[in-house]
């Protein structure tokens, strides 16, 4: 075998260096479209190649179209970044190669995965017994929570969704704050349930549910009725107002779900849980953890106070609960067959700890701050928000052009990359904290980066 | 990072090259597993090298030889190296591949990677794609651009009015389809009671000439689907029958193909997939046949609109790309922020071309009919199905007894891994060849495993 340990070798030192080398490089993709595709594409060949080969071309190719989301000047999103044994158990998931289907398809990727979603519904504040699955990320996490929503509150209207379907169903309300994540949107359209039946509910300038509108929406509604709450909003990272709005839906006999793919960290931070405060009445709760935890993509959980009704909406076959040999972890997700994404998971949490995992999250959020107060500083530029979490917006002149023209002049840079966004009608830097990496430092150069971006677009522009 | 990385390649390349001397079964029990990995959430942090000789010491003997040339599970499929360098490039680089624009590298690799499976698979030109986690995914796809568009077809918005209140759809499939497309349906808000099954032969086949009838059995927004690769036999549907059926219909055709529509790479075994083509869309897992590690699926399509309608997303913060312009990942598959799943795939078709795809395929069908021939020269060795790809069924002695306890001295002696079925209404043992790394004398060394311990299976019966 030796030629795959030189492969292997081959794949190690050059992931080595590529990860020494971050700081220097361009956080930025240096290569246009066309000139990956003139890299990387081609016909299909009728001979293959050494291994060695293909994974050096491979590198080659690619690597002048990555995107920096590795360094500590990534701010784009809310992307996260991957600490070294989460990478390394991830290296070891693919040379295992287990099928994360079952106990029987893999012992161990069942055992981590259990072992890893205790540790973080502790970690996370959440009741005893919730259930949980481990799936691609929010977006997997949000539909399999809604999905479970879905079958619990037309099981409740004495409908089985299951075996009947949603045509003809009883009509279920969703609610949802205005400034709630896309993600949401797609994932009920999935299930089936149309843009139509979603209501808005009003939210503040920092793009939270207000919960007194929610109660008034909620009033008189006695049928099948689900709330998505949302803890981190992508733009400002506001939490909706968790504790109210769980009081209405008790009121009014409605499924809460919490999309907290980031934001819901906050709760393993004993400086920042104030935030997330009343989440742990909810009744399924989604989260990433290739964002936050900083484990490689993809990965996300999501959690649930009713088993049953999780279990009905997903699990492969009826006998789910009656599994004698444990959890199957196929039966809480929306795929069969599937990567054992419990090992980087697990990995993650034993290289940190829990007070690891605090530091990381109050490390971040201090970044955040940081970053308003040398940005908001300047004259001209203006913080948007209240950056309680990780995510800070900036405008530059009150200018819409100005501000998207920053935004470019920071991107084409290198120093470090953000993106822009609309927020309640007008343009804003977007700058997001999420990785282990990132030092007081990457903060400073980026900020002044950003700020030498400014003055040449207030040039330009003006 | 260097020490650690490196290490865990030592690793690596020492445990893929010791799988021949390993039991393929695992080792310890989840109860051991959960002591081993478990306890209290840490309080504190853990030096990174320590972390992964951990979880290694603790999680390997929970493993299962899925990467072994002897396992024969399920159809599990391993991984080429290459693959699995090129996916400790994904953790690596970290890419969160959802639009081409923030990650060009990840977005170009997967159009490059579209045309080439494409072009392998036999699949009509422009046909759009979705890299997604597995077939079962890879049906939620499919059959989300397929309500949507018999829906349209029958005058209703979906994205706006949802299926409550929406025309029923029918669902027409075989007997002997696969479990995944029911759990997609149920995702999907189509219940069991809208799925109408059509009986199938003894291989599993759809019974073709049944389903015009079938077809003329009720009105509104049909779906239909077929299977090419029935898990327990590897027989495919009659597509051609079935898309000759469909065709003037207003149905959607589905073609799961988990594993059976790899048969189209290859010109000696494409006959069995013929018709294919004619579909509206297509499953199908590179996890598997393709030999990339888990997990990856894919999701064809050709009513790209449609499928792209089914799935898209917009919002203002993404700076999305022209849809006319450039592909954003996402918009194809049911995940958003996701892994760069075209990095290893595409490794994988660049090792092998499609002369080394060919060759594994057929391969792997030639170690099956292999095994056929070994096992079923024993007396008392019955061979259930016709083994026309990659599967074949064995029951020992008539008997259901006999075949499980067979089943369970093959698991427990560790030369090989295989599982068990209920074949119509019959125990027998299940054999599954997808893996590149199976050689002749694999077969032969698991062939002779299994006639073993059928014998002490048979012994331990008579001596009741």
């Amino acid at each position: 075998m030796s030629d795959v340990h030189d492969l292997f070798r081959l794949a190690a030192d050059y992931a080595a260096q590529f990860h020494d080398t971050l700081d220097e490089r361009p956080v930025g993709p240096r290569a246009s479209y066309d000139e990956l595709v003139e890299a990387l594409g081609g016909p299909l060949a009728d001979e293959g190649s050494v291994d060695a080969d293909v994974v050096s071309e491979l590198i080659a190719a690619a690597e002048p179209g990555l995107v920096g989301s590795q360094t500590g000047r990534y701010f784009g999103f809310v992307f996260g970044s991957a600490l070294p044994a989460s990478v390394a158990a991830d290296w070891v998931a693919s040379a295992w190669d287990q099928n994360g289907f079952s106990v029987v398809t893999s012992p161990a990727a069942a055992a981590a995965e259990e072992v890893a979603a205790g540790w973080l519904a502790e970690l996370l504040g959440l009741p005893d017994g919730v259930s949980s699955g481990f799936v691609t990320g929010a977006q997997g996490a949000n539909t399999t929570g809604l999905a479970a929503a879905r079958q619990h509150v037309l099981a409740a209207a004495g409908w089985d969704v299951a075996r009947d379907g949603l045509a003809g169903s009883p009509r279920i309300r969703v609610l949802a704050g205005g400034e709630r994540h896309v993600t949401i949107d797609r994932s009920l359209r999935l299930l089936g349930l149309g843009s139509s039946a979603l209501e808005l509910v009003r939210a503040d300038e920092q793009g939270r549910m207000r919960a007194d509108a929610l109660r008034d929406a909620l009033a008189g509604s006695g049928g099948p009725a689900i709330v998505c709450a949302q803890a981190g909003n992508v733009n400002t990272g506001a939490v909706d107002p968790l504790g109210e709005i769980a009081d209405a839906c008790e009121a009014a006999g409605a499924w809460l779900h919490v999309d907290g793919a980031f934001g819901l960290w906050a709760a393993a931070s004993p400086r920042l849980r104030h935030l997330t405060e009343g989440c742990e009445r909810a009744d399924s709760w989604a989260t990433d953890a290739h964002k936050w935890l900083n484990v490689p993509y993809d990965c996300g959980v999501i959690f649930c106070r009713h088993p049953q009704s999780h279990g009905e909406a997903m699990a492969v076959a009826a006998s789910y609960l009656q599994r004698a040999d444990g959890r199957s972890p196929s039966d809480w997700v929306p795929e069969s067959s599937r990567r054992a994404r419990g090992f980087a998971v697990w990995a993650a949490l034993r290289s940190l700890g829990r007070d690891g995992v605090a530091d990381l999250v109050d490390r971040c959020c201090g970044h955040a701050r940081a970053f308003a107060d040398l940005l908001g500083a300047e004259p001209g530029v203006e913080i948007l928000n209240d950056v309680v979490l990780n995510q800070v917006l900036v405008r530059f002149d009150d200018d819409d052009e100005t501000t998207r023209e920053v935004v470019g002049r920071v991107q084409a840079d290198g120093t470090c990359w953000l993106g822009g966004t609309d927020w309640q009608g007008r343009a804003a830097m977007r700058i997001s904290v999420s990785s282990f990496r990132t030092t007081s430092e990457d903060v400073e150069r980026s900020a002044e980066a950003i700020l030498t971006a400014a003055r040449s677009a207030a040039a330009a522009v003006g | 990072m260097k020490d650690l990385l490196g290490l865990t390649a030592d690793y690596a390349s020492q445990f893929l090259g010791s799988l021949d001397e390993r039991p393929v079964r695992p080792s310890a029990t989840v109860e051991e597993l959960r002591a081993a990995l478990g306890g209290p959430l840490p309080e504190h942090g853990l030096d990174e090298t320590q972390v992964v000789a951990e979880l290694i010491e603790a999680a390997e003997p929970g493993t299962i030889g899925i990467p072994s040339g002897r396992f024969f599970g399920f159809v599990i499929g391993g991984a080429l190296p290459a693959a699995v360098a090129a996916d400790w490039l994904t953790s690596t680089w970290d890419q969160n591949s959802a639009q081409i624009g923030p990650t060009p590298s990840a977005g170009v690799v997967e159009e490059v990677a579209l045309a080439w499976l494409q072009e392998l698979l036999q699949l009509p030109a422009g046909v759009s794609a979705g890299f997604v986690t597995g077939c079962q995914m890879a049906h939620v796809t499919a059959l989300a651009a397929a309500r949507h568009r018999i829906l349209e077809r029958a005058g209703w918005d979906l994205a706006r009015d949802g299926l409550q209140g929406a025309p029923r759809i029918r669902v027409i499939v075989g007997e002997e389809r696969h479990v995944t497309v029911d759990r997609a349906l149920r995702y999907l808000g189509i219940g069991s009671a809208q799925i109408e099954l059509v009986p199938a032969d003894g291989e599993g086949r759809m019974m073709v000439e049944l389903l015009p009838d079938a077809l003329a059995g009720g009105d509104g927004p049909t779906i239909v689907c077929a299977q090419v690769g029935n898990v327990n036999t590897g027989s495919c549907d009659d597509v051609t029958a079935i898309a000759d059926a469909v065709e003037g219909t207003d149905a959607w055709l589905h073609v799961d193909g988990a594993f059976g529509l790899w048969a189209a790479a290859s010109p000696r075994l494409r006959h069995l997939v013929a018709g294919s083509e004619r579909a509206d869309s297509w499953a199908t897992d590179a996890h598997k046949w393709l030999n990339v590690p888990y997990d990856s699926g894919l999701a064809f399509c050709a009513d790209p609109e449609a499928h792209r309608a089914a799935m898209s997303v917009q919002a203002s913060y993404l700076e999305q790309s022209d849809a006319d312009a450039a592909r954003d990942q996402m918009d194809w598959v049911p995940e958003f922020s996701r892994r760069a799943r075209g990095f290893p795939i595409y490794a994988a078709i660049r090792a092998l071309g499609s002369t080394g795809i060919i060759a594994m395929v057929e391969r792997c069908c030639g170690h099956a009919t292999h095994f056929a021939e070994l096992l079923g020269a024993e007396p008392g060795v019955e061979i259930l199905n016709e083994v026309v790809l990659n599967q074949v069924l064995v029951r020992f002695g008539d008997d259901d007894a006999l075949t499980q306890a067979t089943i369970t001295g093959v698991q427990q002696d560790g030369t090989c891994w295989l599982s068990g079925t209920v074949w119509r209404g019959k125990a027998a043992m299940r054999i599954s060849v997808s893996n590149w790394r199976t050689s002749d004398d694999d077969v032969e060394r698991s062939a002779g495993a299994i006639l073993e311990a059928a014998a002490r299976a048979a012994g331990a019966v008579r001596a009741q």
